[in-house]
């Protein structure tokens, strides 16, 4: 399942939040990078369908997104985790991803097992018929991604998934993730150099709404060893996460 | 058990509100219970009347919490990118709460409508009263769905139940200014009338208008990633045309019913007297007859003016002149158990033989003094009429078992009825032509 990016520009009036972007990926985990404030969840919103760009193209699975009718289609497709969401806390578990997947398009008559089955795939089955308000905050992000995946969507988008996560939540939730990749196209944004690095297969990064490299995760790597600082600096972090900094900084952009 | 894909958040935002409305509706009845029979007009006419002073601002504000608790920007279950955002959302969630809302309203008049069917007299539900009654209910859901789609929370809940609350009871507080576009009303089309149908039907239209309106915006709303922005072009169009249609109406007076053309009529002649009534009010004939013999008898024989008495119900009491001369009418309440249920039709008839009809018509200009003394000492015709009504309807009272009145006038006091009556007979025309000038 490829999504396209076609030389895509969104201005905000006298602002362009996005300069001009191509970038096309496919199945595997794929990731977004940069820091807060470079335009990511603006990305998003195109991928997702929310928002029109001022010029060029996306398409995704071939369906272009200007059109209603390619929205439309696209949608069937779209699995979406925002970076910040909230759940009604008296729902259940279970109901609340039932309800995700009538308005994700499901049957009625789908909903109920389509959930049951969401849920035993990021392991809340036991939590089923909790009350939402019950769940701890791993749990949440997990009810979340159920969510998105009820409607088994060929296209799955999460936005900073693991911000607000414990070590232990992070590191379960990069498994799956990873396990959800092998079926299917996942778009993961972060400004979290390790989620990138450690899940996925290609990386785009974006500064100040440009795409500033796109390619495998070795040729990621290979470009933050070039611009790794010597090992003398006095830079805090890991050499990996220095080494992005510089990247970062080199880019024009303060992480 | 319901699906959880089409009512997510549980029963209680459901049930709760349902069984209130319902409960508050069916308390607003209970006073009509006791009413020997039901009358069609009436039953019909409780749909747009007290029963919707609970039912309202329930649903609205029903409605307010579930949106707010649903429909919030950042819902997981909510979010703009779905396939099903925005019109099928409100289709689903709308419609339900619509439809329990509605039918807990239809359950909670049910008991009065079986009643009726039960022992009516004549006639059937009027439909649109009916109608407006119903499609108020779901206004009010439509409208309080909106509210908490655009604030977001269903903290926005109580405010929607105070301002539904005061929004309902416009026309108690502005005298019915607002009628054409608020339900509440009580004036209504009664028994031997029928709705005004461009009065009615604008209301209607008002009722179906701010349904559309605001499902439509909500879709809208639900269909973007930020509730609120500057209006469009069309959004700000359907604003501006609920505002001029509910303000139009103001500055105007239309009545909301009209007299039936051929209202179903039961008539008996007893003693030189037509006694007709409405075929609603058909057990109350006998009670008519029994209630009018004393004041004839006070008044010594049946005049030509008043050779008839008419239920008002058969009158179109909104047309000056439109009653027959022979005719005096008489307003029939059914009321159970009082002991004193005659003193109402033999004033009103005791008005009709004295010729105060006639005086309001020919003196429309005329306020009868408030004080009993100058009734007794004015010599206007409309004053000694209505001393002489009083003094018919004591004399009927008494003959009737009743006890007087604290506040009565002591007409022609002192003065031996016979001689009352003979002074009647003579005076008769002046009497029928409120010309009287003197008293006995």
């Amino acid at each position: 399942m490829d999504v396209e990016l076609d030389r895509v520009t969104l201005r905000y009036g006298r602002h362009t939040a996005l300069h001009d972007i191509s970038w096309t990926f496919g199945e595997g985990v794929n990731g977004l990078l940069g820091p807060n404030g470079a335009g990511k969840t603006t990305l998003l919103s195109l991928l997702t369908t929310v928002s029109l760009p001022s010029e060029g193209r996306i398409r995704l699975n071939g369906n272009d997104l200007s059109t209603a009718r390619g929205r439309k289609e696209a949608r069937k497709l779209l699995g979406y985790v925002p970076q910040r969401f909230s759940l009604a806390s008296e729902m259940r578990t279970r109901d609340t991803v039932a309800y995700a997947g009538w308005i994700n398009g499901l049957p009625d008559a789908e909903c109920l097992p389509a959930a049951e089955r969401a849920l035993e795939a990021v392991s809340l089955s036991e939590h089923a018929r909790l009350r939402v308000r019950k769940l701890s905050g791993g749990q949440r992000q997990r009810l979340g991604l159920a969510a998105a995946l009820v409607h088994d969507p060929s296209v799955l988008v999460l936005d900073e998934p693991t911000v607000g996560l414990d070590p232990g939540q992070r590191l379960r939730l990069r498994e799956l993730l990873g396990e959800l990749g092998e079926q299917r196209t996942v778009l993961l944004s972060s400004h979290l150099l390790e989620d990138i690095a450690q899940l996925c297969g290609t990386v785009a990064v974006l500064a100040e709404g440009r795409l500033a490299f796109a390619g495998s995760n070795d040729e990621f790597h290979c470009l933050l060893e070039a611009n790794a600082p010597d090992s003398t600096s006095s830079a805090l972090g890991s050499p990996f996460e220095r080494a992005y900094d510089t990247l970062v900084n080199s880019l024009g952009v303060s992480g | 058990m319901i699906r959880p894909s089409r009512w997510p958040l549980g029963w209680l935002p459901l049930l709760l509100p349902a069984i209130s409305i319902a409960l508050a509706v069916f308390s607003q009845t209970l006073e009509t219970f006791s009413w020997p029979y039901q009358v069609w007009a009436r039953t019909s006419q409780l749909f747009v009347s007290e029963p919707l002073i609970f039912a309202v601002p329930l649903s609205a504000a029903a409605a307010a919490y579930a949106a707010g608790r649903l429909t919030g920007p950042d819902r997981i279950t909510n979010l703009a990118s779905s396939l099903r955002s925005g019109a099928p959302v409100v289709i689903r969630q709308l419609g339900s709460l619509g439809c329990v809302f509605t039918a807990s309203y239809v359950l909670g008049m049910l008991p009065l409508v079986v009643l009726t069917t039960l022992t009516a007299h004549a006639g059937g539900p009027s439909p649109l009263p009916v109608l407006t009654g119903l499609l108020s209910v779901l206004t009010a859901t439509a409208v309080g769905y909106f509210a908490g789609v655009l604030a977001t929370t269903a903290w926005i809940a109580p405010l929607v139940l105070v301002l539904g609350f005061l929004v309902i009871q416009l026309n108690m507080a502005s005298q019915g200014s607002f009628r054409e576009v608020i339900p509440l009303t009580y004036d209504g089309a009664g028994v031997g009338q029928v709705a005004n149908l461009p009065v009615v039907g604008y209301r209607l239209a008002f009722l179906l208008l701010v349904t559309t309106v605001t499902s439509l915006l909500a879709s809208r709303a639900l269909a973007r990633s930020r509730r609120w922005k500057i209006p469009s072009w069309s959004t700000a169009g359907m604003i501006v045309l609920v505002l001029v249609m509910s303000l139009a109406p103001l500055g105007t007076d239309p009545r909301l019913a009209k007299a039936a053309s051929e209202p179903p009529r039961t008539c008996r002649t007893e003693a030189g007297v037509r006694y007709c009534v409405h075929q609603a009010h058909r057990p109350e004939l006998d009670e008519l007859i029994t209630a009018a013999e004393p004041v004839y008898q006070a008044y010594g024989n049946v005049p030509a003016h008043g050779e008839q008495v008419w239920d008002s119900a058969l009158l179109d009491g909104s047309r000056a002149g439109s009653t027959p001369d022979d005719v005096v009418s008489v307003g029939i309440r059914i009321r159970a158990g009082r002991t004193d249920s005659m003193r109402s039709p033999q004033r009103q008839l005791a008005y009709g033989l004295a010729g105060s009809t006639s005086c309001a018509i020919r003196f429309p200009e005329h306020v009868q003094p408030s004080m009993a003394r100058a009734v007794l000492e004015s010599r206007h015709p409309a004053d000694i009429a209505t001393e002489l009504s009083y003094w018919l309807a004591g004399r009927a009272e008494q003959t009737s078992g009743l006890r007087p009145r604290t506040s009565d006038i002591p007409a022609f006091d002192g003065v031996p009825p016979q001689e009352v009556r003979t002074w009647i007979a003579s005076h008769e025309r002046r009497i029928t032509e409120c010309a009287l000038d003197s008293r006995p």
